[in-house]
């Protein structure tokens, strides 16, 4: 048995009206429906929480499917009126991403007319997910309290020591660079220290992994925003990890490179985000 | 809960290991076994035993074998093909969770966690599969 109810708003929009308490039983029919809704002439589908209470994790599978669907033939999922608990729920359930809560309906039609694939600049835009993944990344998985500084140009005069740094390529259909996490040796021994739970005198193989896994994880959250909030189309990567006294990050010939500077109780930390000038041309 | 005997820990990472292998012990598991990789992994899960795998936790990102190949064969396998299974990822982006679950994740947890979250995941995951026997 399905409860909800399907409206198409203008040309734009196609709207489903959820119920209360949402399950498998009552949602189950999304999946044969599907295939036809997103042969509409919408661009987005708007999943409307209105009265909703209740979301069974079971029932996530239907909407993933139909997320699926409805990217394969480009057009976008998101959601209106979501309450605290549902929008904690999806926290929790790392589901953000695919229930993207807009505003308004109005916001909902703005996103349908957005472009994707885009070439990046180092703005603000590009540069915040990695800000808030990397104190998010820091605070969850390292218990470990960071505060950003200002972000400002890398230049000769470069303050920072660096004992070991992860790093990452960054390849998007729009552009290519990279992102590092560069930690002075005795910050990183006292993140990890926080990370694991068992202390460290120095940095041995045996623990190096913890920059490039810290950095998969920024990279992963700030990936998934930039992909699927912001239009960008940015591959997978596996991170590298360079350690030794007073590295030096180079990042590719004329890259142009931002650096991000944050500071713990333990002291400061940073990543430098490089990008190639073609790109950027390419975005101009 | 009911004693918890036996898990098996993936991840190519040796930090990401003490970290998840340390969410169990605290979870009741007695034993914490590792695999740095899905094909490690898939030779430690048929490996004759006493005491048999009550769940698997394994990251999706490894070289040789993924998370996902892993699965696969676990679920391909008639032995094996109920052991509850746990994805762990970096990647929270729609696709990605959908496939992990065409293929038959019990549960995923996204990266960073805090062990609270692990421990609820595998409870969760515990909990559906006595569900799915008593029924």
């Amino acid at each position: 048995m399905s409860d909800y109810k399907t409206k198409l708003d203008g040309k734009e929009l196609f709207i489903i009206s959820l119920p209360p308490s949402i399950t498998t039983a009552n949602t189950e029919a999304i999946n044969t429906d599907m295939k036809q809704w997103a042969e509409s002439t919408a661009s987005v589908f708007v999943l409307d929480f209105a009265g909703v209470v209740a979301m069974a994790s079971s029932a996530y599978r239907s909407f993933l499917l139909l997320n699926q669907t409805l990217k394969k033939n480009g057009k976008t999922m998101v959601c209106v009126n979501c309450n605290k608990t549902m929008t904690t729920q999806f926290k929790v359930d790392g589901l953000l991403s695919v229930f993207m809560a807009v505003g308004s309906l109005d916001e909902a039609r703005k996103i349908g007319r957005g472009d994707s694939g885009k070439p990046a600049t180092i703005n603000v835009e590009f540069i915040e997910p990695f800000i808030l993944a990397a104190q998010s990344a820091l605070k969850v998985q390292a218990n470990t309290d960071s505060k950003p500084g200002k972000p400002h140009m890398k230049h000769e005069k470069y303050p920072y020591e660096i004992g070991i740094a992860g790093v990452i390529s960054l390849v998007s259909d729009g552009f290519t660079g990279s992102i590092a996490l560069c930690f002075p040796a005795k910050v990183f021994l006292k993140v990890y220290e926080n990370l694991v739970g068992e202390p460290a005198d120095s940095i041995t193989p045996e623990i190096q992994d913890a920059a490039g896994e810290l950095l998969n994880i920024i990279f992963g959250q700030a990936k998934t925003v930039l992909n699927d909030k912001k239009g960008y189309k940015i591959s997978k990567a596996i991170p590298t990890v360079l350690v030794g006294d007073h590295l030096k990050i180079q990042a590719q010939n004329r890259s142009q490179t931002m650096v991000l500077p944050f500071e713990t109780s333990f002291g400061p930390f940073h990543i430098e985000v490089s990008l190639q000038p073609e790109s950027m041309k390419a975005a101009a | 809960m009911s004693v918890l005997k036996r898990i098996l820990v993936v991840d190519d990472m040796m930090t990401m290991r003490k970290i998840v292998s340390k969410a169990c012990r605290d979870a009741g598991f007695a034993e914490v076994v590792e695999a740095a990789d899905g094909a490690i992994a898939w030779g430690k899960v048929q490996e004759p035993a006493e005491v048999p795998f009550e769940m698997i936790i394994s990251d999706w990102n490894m070289p040789n074998a993924t998370g996902i190949d892993l699965l696969k064969k676990v679920r391909a396998d008639a032995r094996y093909k109920h052991l509850p299974f746990i994805l762990v990822t970096a990647e929270s982006e729609a696709p990605q969770i959908a496939e992990a679950l065409r293929a038959g994740a019990d549960n995923y947890v996204v990266k960073p966690f805090s062990p609270a979250v692990l421990k609820t995941k595998i409870e969760e995951t515990l909990n559906k599969k006595a569900k799915k026997a008593a029924a």
